[in-house]
């Protein structure tokens, strides 16, 4: 028996845990003592502590390779146990390579922006709190992929929650200009949208365990592949149901959870809210890791999804559960795309490209293609950590040249002052804007590069990570779902078109504002994790080069364990290695490995292509001053990309669009909607689908719907109150009538 | 004239005779102790509470009853439900006894009485558990509420406090006929009062049975505050000193599932077909009452108030699921576990910020408190998630197992309110978190070491009892299993 | 046929003054006309033969309760001319609760109707009352409240319910000391 380390695994969830005791107890004092030495104490420990729990995830890593790969199951104790009716729940981790693969993705995209943040948030006051946030979400995020049961991933789902909402509203004194608590709301729009996925996850839980007896993933999935070989009904008391309907609605109910954790249609819209949080959150939480938590509940729950898919049970006839993930995906990925092409706010861009990724993943998962979607959400950790990193590094530049410029005008020292996004600005600046940056590949250029590298990743430019994963993708979709191939590709190319668009504004052309012209480079412990996860963008391909593991296959079979090879042989000791038939289940001896020239070649032409159109024919020239109106405005290029919903949309849309636009005006509550569309639609009810999308389907059904919910709950609570006079004669009458029902119904009914 | 040895087992009561005893103890000390020394009476009742505690405990395992009458059952009993139930109510008198000590020196409410009246109500919600027989269980009751009532009013002559206190007796008084009424039909239809032998009987009771059972459940949804007979519980929990409002939050509420589960479950299963449904509808209306009117609550005591109901709903389920599930009483007396802690927990909180008597009981006294005392806004933090259910709190265990027993008691439907409910609830719930970690805000915070012992205590207690609840269920097994195989003897 | 013509009178005299105290503008003949009403009760308990029950509804109800809501009327307003509208915010509500009370107790009585000799079934599997406590004797009862083979403890507890009553009015009595 070789060594193993799977004994140290709680020491996964101690190292984080001790991080939140140090920042959380003294770290303040530290900084309260000396400002610069305080801090370094209080970032490096936490960021020390998640580098330990990275070296563990290392050390589970090996562990796993010198055991053949076995998944091991490390039992704690039990936590709910009814030993007389044969149920537990226990705290136990499961190490298999799927967990083991988004560990090491948590801990160490996640070391790297906490020694990324130590530069970021230098100065802010409230520094140690900040760290004591992130090592307290990476402790949640760990429980979600460590737990071997659905209970403990909920309890990580809940917690990572719980951060997110923390640390959105971090710098919560932020005001927009009509003095609205910006984060705030952003924090609990966050909240309201996730309660949602919550209570989808806690029914699924409820009917998986009624269903299954357990909450275990092994017991849960095994004891479903016997009841489907079977043929066996589920029984709830007096009904039963197939197997297949009720795993239908299992995992519809998991699909609404990851709706709303990984931010799909239609629970997306608190996502590009949350980047109103510090820029390291937004790269760790919003988009590295928590948002891909329900791609990582969807690929853990292959097994009942493949059930579903071989049962051929669907939602009300019309779709199988499996299906509908993919077309969520496929419709988001393209939805969110379209959005992005008309954001002004450098990180809303990335955040609507987060959450077109998201639907990539998504997709493929609901194709079945789970090792696609993990190998997306790993490359996409690089390389979307880096843009976010990257766009927090130019912000941080761009405050410092207005700073600078600042401190010119007034001759007041500023260094020091606490900074960040744009907390504590005086005036009108927004940092954010792209339209005030430009030329900046002169003052910054390491950001530059590593952005250009990042950039290049997500568009999918071979030999980039980001090609090599979004062509598997796309690769699964040519083959399986023709539709969903056709959605996803169209998102590839407004993916390329948008960010060169960004990358065109940003760091091409002429400054358009002063402080674009002051900008400066940040400091090494910024720039240096943005150098190493620049490294992976570009190396990440490598983990599943299709030619690689085709050829190692044969080896992999002679000396299982001996060699890695690739995420595809890598995974399959996680993902169901297995095909459903109608007779049962077939063990396939390995999962068939996709990838077409022919896709890839499309797929590369386009994103070129797109990316070539951005820079050479849009944004060619212009803007060449902030107030100067996007190109893409005026221009008809493009209506001919949306050609057909272009006819819809002159014919049915635009005649009611003034009226709807004004009635919106006057009779909807404004708190939640976006400054810039409010400006834009009332005023000259500028046309143009992606503002269509932006501004109707994005802020006003969504957002509705999750306000209207709260806002209906609260009109009940104010009815009922109204009963609550104060006066006892009310309360005693109150206690009669309940008398007397209750006695009519005893009389009446019961008899 | 024969002499008869009077057949009766006073040791198995001694935790009831220590507490009543003691508060007696303590009226005659009073007139002992000079004026300068009253700070004697908390410790003084603290001691005697740990006396009855560790009696109490001793008598875990004992089955067993006493004070029978010819030819009848016991009147008293003490089985592990009963000592189960004692030992809740006994923790609830000491964490009570820990929060008040300062808080009565500062509002200037320090008299002895207090001390006494809470030793009587303890000593009342004792009996609730015990009690065999409908007299019995009436007479605990208002052992229980009398003292709750003046201790409502402690706080006069500050007109809220006054005004809770009569409140609260006038609509105790008027549920309290009803429950007599309940009783007195049982006795018409049945000839007893005796839980064994209503439950021999009830079943020819017919009519008159269904009636009584009816009036009963009003009584008890009073005590507990189920709607619609909630009516009193905000505006008594507003006026009421702080610490009483703990105190009752916790204590009326368990000591009226103590007797209504041992009435319900001990002596009328039989009618179980027509009274789950009416509690079942009851939880269901008191989950939405509660946690609906909660979200809109500016004042914690009131939001705390409503989320007392709500919780009294979640306890109903357990209570409907008791007959048709033979976990219903144990999740229900889990769930009581739990929710002592959390609750006395969460108003010591409340406590500490509560400077001067009625001020900085605002939630927006609570912005900022995650900056200003860390460790007490976690503490703050991690009971509103134990109240909302979240794991790994002692509050998701209790509702794990509630709604668990429900199912098995084919009450699939109420679990599932019980779900959408919780739910909702959280929205009011980590408002306070949400309050404390988003916002900056001043405000006096006033924890001495009493106060703190008692939120660490009840912290710690609530996550062991979320971490690891296996052995506490078990006990609640033990402790339910008595009751039911009491139905199976007869 | 003479009982009956009684109980037809007493019956009319108690509903009669009933709806007096609800419609009665004037506090205080309110409270009389209720007086009258529990009177009216009592000598149903007569005609039943529950003496001892008639005498306690004298006792309790008009000497002491309707004591008790004149004196609460003497306190809070003035004697005589405490006119009062018998109609306010919750009327609707309570005429709703007084009809649906109605309705579940003529429910009750349809069941058994017509009353025959052997229709009344819910007694009738009630089990034989000793006659002692039919006779009502005071001797028994005085043994019984305290025999431990019977109703010694919550005789006990009421005793222990009276003392906390007791602190109770002493608290709420006695004056505080920042009032001196």
């Amino acid at each position: 028996m070789p060594m193993n380390a799977f004994g140290l695994a709680p020491l996964l969830l101690v190292f984080p845990l001790i991080g939140v005791l140090f920042n959380g107890l003294v770290g303040r004092r530290f900084i309260v003592a000396n400002r610069n030495t305080g801090e370094k104490w209080s970032g490096w420990f936490a960021s020390v502590m998640a580098l330990s729990a990275f070296m563990v995830s290392v050390l589970l890593f090996l562990s796993l390779r010198s055991h053949e790969y076995h998944a091991e199951v490390v039992h704690l104790f039990d936590w709910l146990a009814i030993p007389s009716a044969g149920f537990r729940v226990p705290w136990a981790f499961q190490i298999d390579t799927l967990s083991v693969t988004m560990m090491l993705v948590v801990t160490g995209v996640g070391s790297l922006i906490h020694i990324y943040a130590i530069g970021y948030m230098h100065g802010d006051p409230n520094f140690s709190r900040f760290f004591a946030y992130l090592n307290l979400f990476l402790f949640f995020m760990l429980i979600l992929v460590s737990g071997n049961n659905y209970l403990m991933l909920f309890v990580g789902w809940e917690g990572v929650g719980l951060c997110s909402f923390l640390l959105i509203g971090f710098w919560f004194d932020k005001v927009n200009e009509k003095g609205e608590p910006m984060n705030a709301n952003a924090a609990r729009k966050a909240f309201v949208a996730n309660r949602v996925g919550d209570f989808a996850m806690i029914l699924a839980m409820a009917l998986t365990f009624w269903s299954f007896g357990s909450l275990e993933f092994e017991p849960v999935f095994s004891h479903a592949l016997e009841m489907f070989e079977s043929g066996e009904m589920v029984h709830f008391g007096l009904f039963s149901a197939s197997l297949g309907s009720v795993l239908t609605a299992v995992t519809t109910l998991f699909l609404i959870g990851a709706t709303g954790k990984s931010a799909q249609i239609p629970l997306y819209v608190w996502l590009p809210d949350a980047m109103a949080g510090p820029t390291p959150v937004s790269a760790l939480i919003h988009a590295a890791t928590m948002v891909t938590s329900g791609i990582y509940l969807i690929v853990r729950s292959n097994v009942l999804f493949e059930i579903v898919r071989a049962s051929g049970a669907t939602i009300f006839g019309i779709v199988s559960s499996p299906d509908l993930v993919a077309y969520i995906g496929a419709a988001t990925a393209l939805l969110a795309g379209l959005i992005a092409f008309t954001q002004f706010d450098i990180k809303k861009v990335l955040a609507y490209s987060t959450v077109s990724q998201l639907g990539f993943m998504i997709a493929a998962a609901g194709m079945g293609a789970y090792v696609a979607a993990m190998f997306h959400l790993i490359t996409h950790a690089f390389f979307k950590a880096l843009l976010f990193l990257g766009s927090g590094s130019v912000i941080h530049g761009m405050e410092h040249g207005h700073h600078h410029i600042h401190a010119h005008n007034h001759g007041k020292e500023v260094h020091g002052t606490p900074q960040g996004d744009t907390h504590h600005e005086e005036d009108n600046f927004d940092p954010q804007d792209m339209r005030t940056m430009g030329g900046l590949r002169y003052r910054m250029k390491t950001t530059f590069i590593v952005y250009m590298i990042g950039a290049l990743a997500l568009a999918g430019i071979v030999p980039l990570a980001g090609f090599w994963s979004k062509d598997e993708i796309l690769a699964h979709g040519s083959e399986h779902n023709l539709i969903v191939y056709i959605l996803l590709t169209i998102a590839a190319v407004c993916t390329a078109f948008y960010m060169g668009r960004q990358l065109k504004m940003v760091f091409f052309g002429e400054p358009r504002h002063e402080a674009a012209a002051h900008a400066e480079e940040s400091p090494a412990v910024m720039t240096v994790p943005l150098m190493i996860l620049a490294t992976l963008a570009v190396l990440g391909g490598g983990l599943n080069l299709p030619f690689l593991s085709q050829g190692i296959a044969e080896t992999y079979h002679e000396h299982p364990g001996g060699v890695f090879l690739g995420l595809e042989g890598w995974l399959e000791h996680s993902i169901a290695a297995f095909e459903l038939t109608e007779e049962g289940v077939v063990h396939l001896p390995e999962t068939p490995k996709v990838f077409s020239p022919g896709v890839a070649g499309i797929s590369t032409i386009l994103a070129v292509g797109a990316l070539v159109l951005a820079f050479y024919v849009v944004y060619a020239n212009k803007p060449k001053t902030a107030e100067e109106p996007d190109p893409l405005q005026s221009t008809p290029i493009w209506w001919f990309s949306v050609l057909p919903l272009n006819t819809l949309y002159m014919n049915y849309i635009v005649p009611g669009f003034n009226r709807l636009a004004q009635w919106l005006a006057d009779k909807v509550d404004w708190a939640f909607w976006h400054d810039f569309f409010h400006d834009r639609i009332i005023r000259d009810t500028f046309v143009g689908f992606a503002h269509f999308a932006a501004n109707i389907l994005d802020l006003k059904g969504v957002d509705g719907m999750v306000n209207g919910a709260g806002s209906l709950a609260k009109r009940l609570a104010n009815w009922i109150r109204q009963t609550q006079t104060g006066y006892a004669r009310n309360y005693a009458l109150s206690i009669f009538l309940g008398t007397v029902v209750l006695l009519a119904y005893f009389i009446f009914m019961a008899n | 004239m024969e002499f008869q040895v009077p057949s009766l087992n006073l040791l198995i009561v001694l935790p009831v005779l220590i507490v009543t005893g003691w508060g007696m103890l303590l009226m005659l000390a009073e007139f002992f102790i000079p004026e300068e020394k009253k700070s004697w009476a908390p410790w003084l009742t603290m001691l005697g509470l740990v006396l009855a505690l560790i009696q109490t405990i001793g008598l875990w395992g004992y089955n067993g009853g006493t004070f029978t009458p010819k030819g009848g059952a016991p009147m008293v009993v003490v089985d592990n439900f009963a000592t189960f139930l004692n030992i809740i109510f006994l923790l609830t008198g000491i964490l009570t006894v820990l929060i008040s000590i300062h808080y009565l020196r500062r509002t200037g409410l320090d008299r002895p009485e207090y001390y006494m009246l809470l030793l009587f109500s303890v000593s009342g919600m004792m009996l609730m558990g015990m009690a065999n027989d409908l007299i019995l269980v009436f007479l605990a009751l208002e052992l229980l509420s009398i003292p709750l009532y003046i201790l409502s009013g402690f706080a006069w002559p500050r007109p809220d406090s006054e005004e809770s206190a009569m409140k609260y007796f006038l609509l105790g008084a008027f549920s309290s006929s009803i429950f007599v009424f309940g009783i007195a039909l049982t006795y018409g239809s049945t000839g007893t009062t005796s839980l064994p032998l209503v439950l021999e009987r009830i079943s020819d009771a017919g009519m008159l049975g269904l009636v009584a059972t009816a009036m009963l459940i009003v009584g008890f949804a009073f005590k507990v505050a189920a709607a619609p007979f909630h009516m009193w519980t905000p505006d008594v929990y507003e006026g009421a000193p702080t610490t009483v409002t703990a105190f009752m939050s916790v204590g009326a509420k368990v000591g009226g599932f103590a007797a209504m589960l041992r009435v319900f479950v001990a002596a009328l299963p039989q009618l179980g077909e027509a009274w789950v449904p009416a509690v079942a509808g009851v939880a269901t209306l008191t989950l939405i009452v509660g946690n609906v009117v909660a979200i809109v609550q500016p004042n914690i005591k009131r939001m705390l108030a409503y989320s007392s109901i709500a919780h009294a709903g979640y306890i109903m389920i357990a209570v409907a699921a008791s007959v048709n599930s033979p976990d219903g009483v144990s999740a229900a007396l889990f769930y009581m576990l739990a929710y002592l802690f959390t609750n006395l927990g969460a108003f010591a909180v409340v406590i500490a910020l509560e400077h001067k008597q009625g001020e900085g009981v605002m939630l927006d006294d609570y912005k900022g408190l995650g900056k200003r005392r860390p460790w007490l806004a976690l503490a703050m933090a991690y009971f509103m998630l134990s109240l909302t259910g979240v794991p790994p709190t002692g509050g998701f265990s209790g509702k794990f197992y509630v709604f668990r027993a429900a199912i098995e008691a084919d009450l699939l439907w109420l679990a599932i309110v019980g779900v959408i409910t919780s739910v909702i609830s959280g929205y009011y719930y980590l408002r306070v978190v949400y309050l404390m970690y988003m916002y900056d805000g001043e405000g006096e915070v006033v924890a001495n070491r009493a106060l703190v012992w008692t939120v660490g205590l009840t912290a710690l207690a609530t996550l062991v009892l979320g971490l690891l609840p296996g052995p506490w269920f078990d006990m609640a097994r033990d402790a339910a299993l008595q009751t039911v195989q009491m139905v199976a003897g007869g | 046929m003479v009982e009956q013509i009684v109980f037809i009178l007493v019956s009319l005299f108690t509903l009669i003054t009933a709806v007096v105290v609800v419609t009665n503008r004037n506090l205080f003949h309110a409270a009389l006309a209720l007086m009258a009403s529990f009177l009216g009760v009592a000598g149903l308990y007569v005609l039943l033969d529950a003496g001892f029950l008639a005498a306690a509804q004298l006792l309790v109800y008009i000497g002491a309760i309707s004591i008790l809501i004149i004196f609460a009327i003497m306190l809070t307003r003035r004697l005589m001319h405490a006119l009062e509208s018998p109609f306010n915010s919750q009327w609707g509500l309570g005429a709703f609760t007084a009809v649906v009370a109605f309705a579940v107790m003529a429910g009750v009585i349809a069941q058994f109707w017509p009353v025959t000799p052997d229709s009344v079934t819910p007694l009738a599997s009630r089990p034989e009352v000793s006659a002692s406590i039919l006779r009502g004797s005071v001797a028994e009862l005085g043994r019984a409240l305290v025999s431990s083979d019977a109703y010694v403890i919550p005789f006990e507890i009421a005793s222990v319910l009276l003392l906390a009553a007791l602190i109770g009015a002493i608290v709420v009595a006695w004056p505080k000391a920042e009032d001196e």
